[in-house]
């Protein structure tokens, strides 16, 4: 129930703060979104499977957010970066997709 | 894989581990490696976690409730407030984005409205002054002594110059593109390029034709009959096919001149190789030709301090 509670007060915290991205973070930013999104419906699979931990929450959630972030970066470097952003958001579609399955079969039993 | 490498081939597969256990079916390396993104869709740590808890509880008799350490629930709760914190502010910023790229799109429609209003006025402004000026010509040449014979010249050099719009009776030429005009072979021959649109307008003159003009644009002297990368332009203004060049000349010759001159064969010649389509026909209604651009008039002037050439064994003598 606090988890629910800290992601509704944080939505609504990063509306109201109204913070400007600055610019060279801006392709970054739905990178980090689409891999915390990630990290969060693992984590709510877990909880609805009953095999949650928080450390391994906070743990994959920080690592994962950071590592998707470091490959865009590098990829821009190396001047793939549109293309390496796609393989991140691939990668990361299909779990996101994968756990949501899971989270509606464990939900609704379908 | 078909490949069977001897033992120091350095392609060979490193099958020691396939002959050891079951060998699996050989499988689709891209859809193995999707399988496998799907398999651990959650993180395997969770499970492993979950074990590690199941055994210390087994060992110590009951130890704490699974995910229930002090500071857990709260620090779980700050990390899913930092996620929520992140999709906050990703939607502001690219909702202030998207109304940036739609505000300046809204400055550029305004400006190009307004640019295309100013080039109406000064069109409509170039009109006033063209009727100005045929009215005080017309008033100057009344009250001079030899101005019907001037008003006469200026006709006539008018109609040769392009300078003013004329009407008369002529010939029709339709020009268009192949049915298919990639087809035709290399690149795109079946197009009407430039050139034909060229031999056409110097076959009309060669066929005796007074004033030509190609969709409504003049053929004037300044005039440019040019490719800019697919569209021709003529006069700088873009015409499509079909190229209806009309020319004002004796309609019972004009067809058949033209025909005969460099622009007919020429015509004739591509219609065959390239497959473009043409049309001649003679107009006996009287066809209005506008007059073409007349674009900054430029006159030669003696460079300062050369006189003129009395040297001898330079030019005729």
């Amino acid at each position: 129930m606090i988890p629910v509670l800290g992601l509704v007060a944080g939505i609504v915290l990063g509306i109201v703060l109204d913070v400007t991205v600055p610019a060279s973070l801006q392709p970054y930013l739905p990178i980090a979104v689409v891999a915390a999104m990630d990290a969060l419906l693992g984590a709510l699979r877990a909880t609805l499977e009953g095999v949650f931990d928080d450390r391994v929450f906070v743990v994959s959630f920080v690592a994962n957010v950071l590592l998707a972030m470091l490959i865009v970066f590098v990829g821009d470097l190396l001047g793939v970066g549109t293309q390496l952003t796609t393989a991140v958001v691939v990668v990361l579609g299909i779990r996101i997709f994968t756990n949501a399955a899971s989270i509606r079969r464990l939900l609704l039993g379908a | 894989m078909d490949r069977r490498g001897g033992p120091s081939d350095p392609l060979r597969w490193d099958d020691t581990a396939v002959t050891q256990t079951p060998a699996p079916p050989r499988r689709d390396p891209a859809r193995s490696l999707l399988e496998r993104i799907g398999a651990e869709a959650l993180n395997p740590s969770y499970a492993a976690a979950h074990d590690q808890r199941a055994r210390a509880r087994g060992e110590h008799g009951p130890g704490p409730e699974p995910g229930g350490r002090p500071h857990g629930t709260l620090l779980t709760a700050l990390v899913v407030a930092l996620v929520g914190v992140l999709v906050g502010v990703l939607v502001v910023s690219s909702r202030t984005q998207s109304r940036q790229v739609e505000s300046e799109r809204d400055r550029l429609v305004a400006l190009a409205a307004q640019q295309r209003a100013e080039v109406d006025r000064l069109t409509e402004q170039i009109a006033a002054r063209d009727a100005e000026v045929a009215r005080l010509s017309e008033q100057t040449l009344a009250s001079e002594a030899a101005g019907s014979v001037r008003a006469e010249q200026i006709a006539s050099l008018g109609v040769a110059s392009a300078v003013t719009a004329v009407s008369g009776p002529g010939a029709l030429v339709v020009v268009e593109d192949a049915a298919d005009p990639t087809g035709a072979g290399t690149e795109d021959l079946g197009r009407v390029l430039d050139i034909d649109l060229q031999q056409v307008v110097n076959g009309l003159w060669q066929a005796g034709a007074e004033a030509v003009a190609i969709n409504g644009e003049r053929i004037g002297a300044l005039t440019a009959i040019r490719s800019a990368e697919d569209v021709v332009l003529v006069n700088y203004v873009p015409v499509v096919s079909p190229y209806e060049v009309r020319a004002i000349g004796d309609p019972r010759t004009l067809p058949t001149e033209f025909l005969r001159s460099d622009g007919g064969a020429w015509l004739q010649a591509v219609s065959v190789s390239a497959g473009l389509r043409f049309g001649i026909d003679s107009v006996r209604d009287d066809m209005l030709l506008p007059a073409a651009p007349v674009g900054q008039l430029r006159y030669a002037t003696p460079a300062p301090g050369s006189g003129p050439v009395t040297g001898s064994g330079e030019g005729p003598s």
